[in-house]
């Protein structure tokens, strides 16, 4: 139960942090991967983002779009749709009130010490 | 982009990776189209030469496939297929490809030998087992990649087993082609026997010339050819008699035998050629 939370979690919130990484421009998995790795994100296993750009483009939130790539063939570059950037903002409203939450939880462990 | 565009796009890069992703890829590779058989066949292909592209760009930065794309592939291969539509005519597609392929490859050795009617029925019975067999076995080959792996028996067990499992459900086909009798019998002797043989193997030779990857490869056309040739040579009037004899049914059996030696030589060696390609 504690493992499907906890995977549940994280694949909410990566798939708010792909929504942010494609509405800044369009990418495809490496380059989506590399974007993570900047972030901060290096440690999470890049296998992890096909699935989910399927689930995702699957749920309308991307469209994928094949573009030329620098000197080798045809990319499928992801773009946010107008559901994705929506999604994006709701993601990111609950985890600001998830943050709020957590600020005051780990200030009342703090002053019980 | 059409399926066929798609997997020869796969089959120009992959000889791009080096020995280790290169043995990462084909295992995955092997797993997610083996058991891929009911969905979209060419959104798993779009997914699988994206992957390719990712890990050879990947290799370019000095990273190697497990370290981009992590320590579970057949996760990774599971869950994507989960996400992917289910396609019921990519599946229909594999049988009857099988089906057929079977048919097409035997049918001429099967009535090579004039003088005995062909049982048309036990024949097609034997073809759909044989097609689920195929099937069932290919299907066993791409599960077991990952864990054949990880698995404590001895290589040679392990070859040996999967050797004696594959001749076991084989083993039913042949059993049926000599056991089983049906009252759907035809007679292919003689000049009708001659007609038929033709226009199969023109169907044959058109159908190979024409798709884009040729179905037929050249050991397994070979022995097609010769069964043919000597299926219209036994049925010719002035040779005719020849099987009839002790001597010509005992010339008849050693060609059979020689033609079979010849094309399963070349066979091992085109299999041979194409995994030294693969090593280099």
């Amino acid at each position: 139960m504690a493992q499907t939370i906890s995977s549940q979690l994280l694949k909410g919130f990566l798939q708010g942090i792909l929504l942010a990484i494609l509405k800044r421009e369009p990418n495809y998995g490496y380059g989506i991967a590399q974007e993570m790795n900047r972030i901060g994100l290096g440690q999470v296993p890049k296998g992890t983002i096909y699935p989910l750009l399927a689930t995702m483009e699957k749920r309308g939130l991307i469209r994928g779009e094949s573009r030329p790539s620098e000197g080798g063939p045809d990319r499928k570059y992801y773009l946010p749709t107008a559901d994705g950037l929506a999604a994006m903002e709701d993601f990111f409203g609950q985890w600001q009130e998830l943050e709020k939450t957590m600020q005051l939880m780990m200030s009342g462990a703090k002053h019980e010490d | 982009m059409k399926i066929d565009d798609l997997i020869e796009r796969n089959n120009e890069l992959r000889p791009g990776l080096n020995k280790e992703n290169k043995a990462f890829y084909d295992d995955f590779l092997v797993y997610v189209r083996t058991t891929s058989w009911l969905k979209d066949d060419v959104q798993v292909e779009e997914q699988l030469l994206a992957i390719l592209q990712d890990i050879l760009e990947a290799q370019k930065n000095g990273e190697s496939a497990r370290d981009y794309f992590g320590q579970s592939p057949k996760l990774v291969a599971d869950n994507l297929l989960k996400k992917l539509p289910n396609d019921g005519i990519s599946f229909a597609k594999i049988i009857l490809y099988t089906f057929f392929g079977y048919l097409a490859i035997t049918f001429l050795p099967t009535i090579t030998v004039p003088g005995k009617a062909i049982d048309v029925g036990a024949y097609v019975v034997s073809a759909m087992y044989m097609t689920m067999a195929i099937l069932l076995i290919v299907r066993t080959i791409g599960t077991l990649v990952y864990r054949y792996k990880v698995s404590k028996l001895a290589g040679w067990l392990k070859n040996i087993l999967g050797i004696l499992a594959g001749m076991l459900l084989l083993f039913p086909t042949f059993a049926m082609t000599y056991w089983l009798k049906t009252p759907v019998r035809i007679n292919l002797d003689g000049t009708l026997g001659i007609f038929v043989i033709i226009l199969v193997l023109v169907g044959l030779a058109i159908y190979n010339r024409t798709s884009q990857h040729s179905f037929l490869s050249k050991p397994i056309f070979f022995y097609i050819i010769f069964s043919a040739v000597i299926g219209i040579l036994t049925r010719l009037p002035i040779l005719a008699g020849l099987l009839e004899t002790q001597n010509g049914r005992i010339i008849l059996a050693v060609l059979i035998l020689l033609i079979s030696l010849i094309s399963m030589g070349m066979l091992f060696w085109q299999a041979h050629r194409i995994k030294k390609d693969d090593d280099q």
